[in-house]
């Protein structure tokens, strides 16, 4: 379920902007809570959250982890590395790029959340926690395609761990938790059902995307696919360099994105958008700040300013606006503009 | 290999909230209070709050219950490991069982299985766990308090589950520029650097926790007086709260108030928040208290005067206590009221109480949006049985012949415990055909809507079709939230058609109608047959649900189905002929008000089809 094969590189997808935004910031800080990819088919969204695997940064975990744990926050630690350590284990660090883990449509619910090990109690007689999907998406991102056709027991389990972060098993005999805190990504072609207002909140951003109208892009689209499909390394290796560069911006935004400045202003203009579009939780006003703080970082300011939240705003409000009556979408750009703007 | 809740917040950095920290340190001040309900809307840290609250707790620990739980893992099941190495049949305590002396957490309780839900609480209530599972039976007791928090928007948790609870808090969202900046600000220090962060609320916790333990110490001699339960008991029944469970409860939560602010006495304000947060779930619906207060209107009247009288000679007439053996031993043995203590005038004390209480309650209620689930009378039922392999994993059986799902872990206890009896091939557990066990799953239970809507000529001339489509719009948004699906049948001219077939797109449906040609006569009857042929036909097709088709229309039929009838005497006929258990029907008015002539025609309709009637302007109300 691990994309190691090859793929399109990221940034040889023609524009489509905001998603790549939303991607990359959602990297640059996890915290923001994952993007949700709204489009037609053939818009490249799966394409995209896949070529991420080429701009990945890499990050440090306890070596044979079955989680991945990070050694660097103890109070985070899976109860196996827990209690290594406990007992005076030292443990070594390994190095490795963040993975994008699929979960597909069909997987069952044993298989997501983890589960009794079969083989070991038939041959031991013991009990056995066997890891999930969950488990393999800690600190890394976990990406449902089509995720508005997902079961709804399915996402009742995504609820839970996406929310706190970590995954309870209490099924078949085993009662074990581990830390299970991932980048959600979600695509879906909304003509196909919408998602479960629970489970919108929880993506942090959200783009829309339409199929690029420009004759001229439409053909740079085809004749780049035609170029991979012919020579996928040749082609991979053409946009390296861009790759490279895009893939060393993010591993800078990362380790600065605590330090960029966020005045009491600012946080005063997010709160009042917030309340302006009727948000009811706090989701909304704190993303809108993690989100432009990020987005300051990936454009090497030193502090956010109105400009970021003219980027990241429309991301953090799409679903997140209640549609009225006889209202197409949600979200009025000019009023949200002005709304930047006043306050 | 287990950890507690997972606690990402000092408690007292958590913001706003007033009521909903109360209502948890009430909880963990008296034992006796065994639940506290937490309702909010996404994201408006209802979860943060209580994973929070584990901090302050002194020794004691929360417990998560994730919400797709199986019954033997919660309540224990077959020890497994034991039944293969002894083959001895024992029970091993489920997670109920680390629950003793500690608390419990639910999260996003309403998705929980209703039935596990209600048998947990009644656990947490009764105090004893009963397990007959696989040969083996056992019996604990255990002492605990249940936390559960949920987002009702999409969907509610039934109300006897929710009276289980002696308290429950809405939280209201914060619209206060600079709260809202606070706690973003809050946040990002949090994120920054989490031990500094934590460093700085140290303090205040261990104060939290410190009022905890001496609130619990204090307790026993919190007095509530005599007068104060007739207080709570009168305004729980001018609130038509149903049931003794809302004045207990008030009684419990105003003495722990009380205990945690240092005090012996209870004081107004203890009983008016008590009041608040034990009766916001216990009062009747609107519709059933206007009933309720029609029907006891005059009783209550006489009833009030009588208590008035009551009160009056109280000090030496024994009042009837109410009933509830707790708060016996309260009046009696601590009732002692001196008069300086007394307010100036029980009455005005009264009304001030219930003014405050009734006024937080009903913005509460205001909060509350219209329930399209409300309108078509759907009550949540149990979910029924799943027959593909999908679906939550709830059960076990013994299977009819070949599974094609099997219960690993059923099968696998089943056969432990003759693992010393049967010689193993090199495998530690044997399994023989008896042995094997199949899951039972649920599959949530979604409900069908068609909506047929009524397109002829005098709706356009009345106007009316703007305020139909709204109204439409606003139900299916209800809809969607629930992800039911929704069919649209549109009727005009001489035809009723299918326009939208079941879909679970609200905009496809939207579209559709605000496209669909307007105009002409009125199909009544050949709408009523259309609808109603489509569900039955679906209903073939999805055996065990139900269809909630609502009829919108000024119930006035200019067209008859079959030739030369006259159309409204049609309608009735049709009506009586084709009533069907799993299909109910709505109808709602969408003629002009004052349209004097027409105004009784839906009315009349709804009678003949058995159908609950609603009248468009007052779908608001719901």
């Amino acid at each position: 379920m691990i994309s190691k094969k090859r793929s399109f590189p990221f940034t040889a997808i023609v524009d489509q902007d905001d998603m790549k935004r939303a991607l990359i910031l959602n990297i640059v800080d996890p915290g923001i809570g994952g993007v949700l990819i709204r489009g037609e088919k053939g818009t490249a969204k799966s394409t995209a959250v896949r070529s991420l695997a080429h701009v990945l940064p890499e990050i440090e975990y306890v070596k044979g982890c079955r989680f991945r744990c990070d050694p660097s926050h103890p109070e985070l630690l899976c109860s196996e590395c827990m209690s290594a350590r406990e007992e005076g284990v030292r443990q070594e660090v390994d190095r490795g790029q963040i993975r994008v883990v699929e979960l597909p449509l069909s997987a069952t619910e044993d298989r997501i959340a983890g589960t009794l090990d079969l083989e070991h109690v038939l041959q031991t007689g013991k009990k056995r926690f066997e890891p999930g999907v969950l488990a393999q998406a800690n600190r890394n991102i976990l990406y449902v395609d089509e995720v508005n056709l997902l079961e709804d027991h399915i996402v009742d389990l995504l609820l839970d761990s996406a929310a706190m972060g970590v995954n309870y098993v209490e099924r078949e005999g085993v009662s074990f938790s581990h830390p299970s805190k991932f980048i959600l990504i979600g695509s879906m072609n909304p003509e196909e059902g919408e998602l479960r207002p629970q489970l919108l909140d929880r993506f942090g951003l959200c783009v829309d995307i339409v199929g690029d109208r420009y004759v001229s892009s439409r053909a740079e689209v085809v004749m780049r696919r035609l170029e991979y499909d012919s020579e996928p390394d040749a082609f991979i290796e053409k946009f390296r360099p861009e790759t490279e560069a895009l893939r060393e911006k993010i591993s800078m935004a990362r380790e600065r994105v605590k330090d960029v400045q966020v005045s009491q202003n600012m946080v005063e203009v997010a709160s009042n958008i917030a309340i302006y579009f009727k948000m009811e939780g706090h989701r909304a006003d704190i993303t809108l700040v993690r989100a432009a703080r990020a987005n300051a970082a990936f454009e090497g300011k030193d502090s956010i300013d109105r400009d970021d939240f003219r980027t990241v705003a429309p991301m953090v409000l799409t679903h997140r606006v209640k549609k009225k009556p006889f209202e197409k979408s949600g979200l009025d750009r000019e009023e949200l503009n002005e709304c930047i703007k006043t306050y | 290999m287990h950890q507690d809740v997972l606690r990402s917040l000092p408690f007292s950095a958590v913001r706003g909230m007033s009521l909903a920290k109360k209502a948890l340190m009430c909880l963990a001040v008296d034992g006796s209070i065994n639940g506290v309900l937490i309702k909010g809307p996404s994201g408006t840290g209802k979860s943060l709050l209580v994973r929070a609250f584990a901090d302050v707790l002194s020794g004691r620990e929360m417990i998560n219950v994730p919400q797709n739980i199986t019954d033997d893992q919660l309540f224990g099941g077959l020890d497994l490991e034991k039944a293969v190495s002894e083959g001895k049949a024992t029970v091993s305590g489920g997670l109920l069982s680390r629950a003793d002396g500690n608390l419990i957490y639910v999260d996003n309780a309403n998705l929980m299985d209703g039935r596990t839900l209600d048998s947990l609480m009644e656990c947490v209530e009764s105090g004893k766990v009963i397990v007959e599972r696989e040969g083996a039976s056992a019996e604990y007791y255990i002492e605990t308090s249940a936390i559960a928090s949920m987002d009702p928007s999409e969907r509610d948790i039934p109300d006897s589950i929710a009276d289980r609870f002696e308290i429950c808090v809405n939280i209201i969202p914060e619209n206060d520029v600079r709260k809202r900046a606070e706690i973003i600000l809050a946040d990002m220090d949090h994120n920054k650097d989490m031990s500094a962060f934590y460093e700085i609320y140290r303090e205040s916790d261990s104060d939290v926790a410190d009022a905890i333990q001496s609130a619990r110490k204090i307790l026993a001699s919190v007095v509530l007086g005599r007068d104060d339960v007739i207080t709570i008991v009168k305004i729980c029944r001018e609130l038509n709260v149903r049931g003794h469970r809302g004045d207990i409860s008030a009684a419990k939560v105003s003495k722990a108030l009380a205990a945690l602010d240092g005090r012996t006495r209870v004081s107004d304000s203890d009983i008016s928040d008590a009041l608040v947060l034990c009766l916001s779930h216990r009062r009747s619906s609107k519709a059933e208290k206007e009933k309720v207060n029609a029907e006891a209107a005059a009783l209550t009247e006489a009833e009030a005067e009588e208590t008035v009288l009551v009160e009056e000679t109280a000090p030496d007439v024994q009042v009837p206590a109410p009933e509830c053996s707790e708060e016996d031993k309260v009046p009696e043995e601590n009732g002692d009221p001196t008069p300086s203590d007394a307010p100036p005038s029980a009455a005005s004390r009264y009304d001030t109480i219930y003014e405050k209480a009734r006024e937080a309650l009903d913005e509460i209620e205001e909060l509350e949006a219209f329930r399209l689930h409300e309108i078509a009378g759907i009550r949540s039922k149990r979910a029924p049985l799943s027959m593909r392999n999908s679906g939550r994993y709830r059960g076990f059986r013994i299977p009819r012949g070949k599974t094609s799902d099997p219960a690993f872990d059923a099968t696998v206890r089943a056969a432990a415990p003759f693992q010393t009896i049967r010689g193993s091939n090199g495998l530690s557990i044997k399994i023989e055909a008896q042995d094997i066990r199949e899951k039972i799953r649920t599959r949530r239970k979604s409900c069908s809507f068609i909506f047929a809507v009524d397109v002829s000529g005098s709706l356009v001339k009345g106007g009316m079709m703007g305020v139909v489509q709204n109204a439409i719009r606003s139900m299916l948004m209800e809809s969607y939230v629930k992800r039911d699906r929704v069919a649209l049948v549109t009727f005009r001219e001489r035809a009723a058609e299918v326009a939208v077939p079941f879909t679970r797109s609200v905009e496809l449906i939207c579209d559709t109608l605000e496209q669909a040609p307007v105009g002409g006569s009125t199909p009544l009857a050949s709408a009523i047959i259309v609808s109603r042929d489509y569900a039955v036909n679906y209903l073939r097709k999805h055996p065990g649900e139900k269809c909630y088709i609502m009829l919108i229309t000024d119930g006035c039929a200019t067209l008859p189905a079959f030739p030369c009838a006259d159309p409204a005497g049609e309608v009735k006929r049709i009506a009586a002929a084709i009533k069907n258990p799993n299909i109910e029907w709505t109808v709602i008015n969408s003629g002009k008000i004052y349209d004097v002539k027409r105004k009784d025609d839906a009315r009349r309709l709804a009678e003949y089809l058995d159908a609950r009637y609603i009248d468009i302007k007052d779908l608001g109300e719901y």
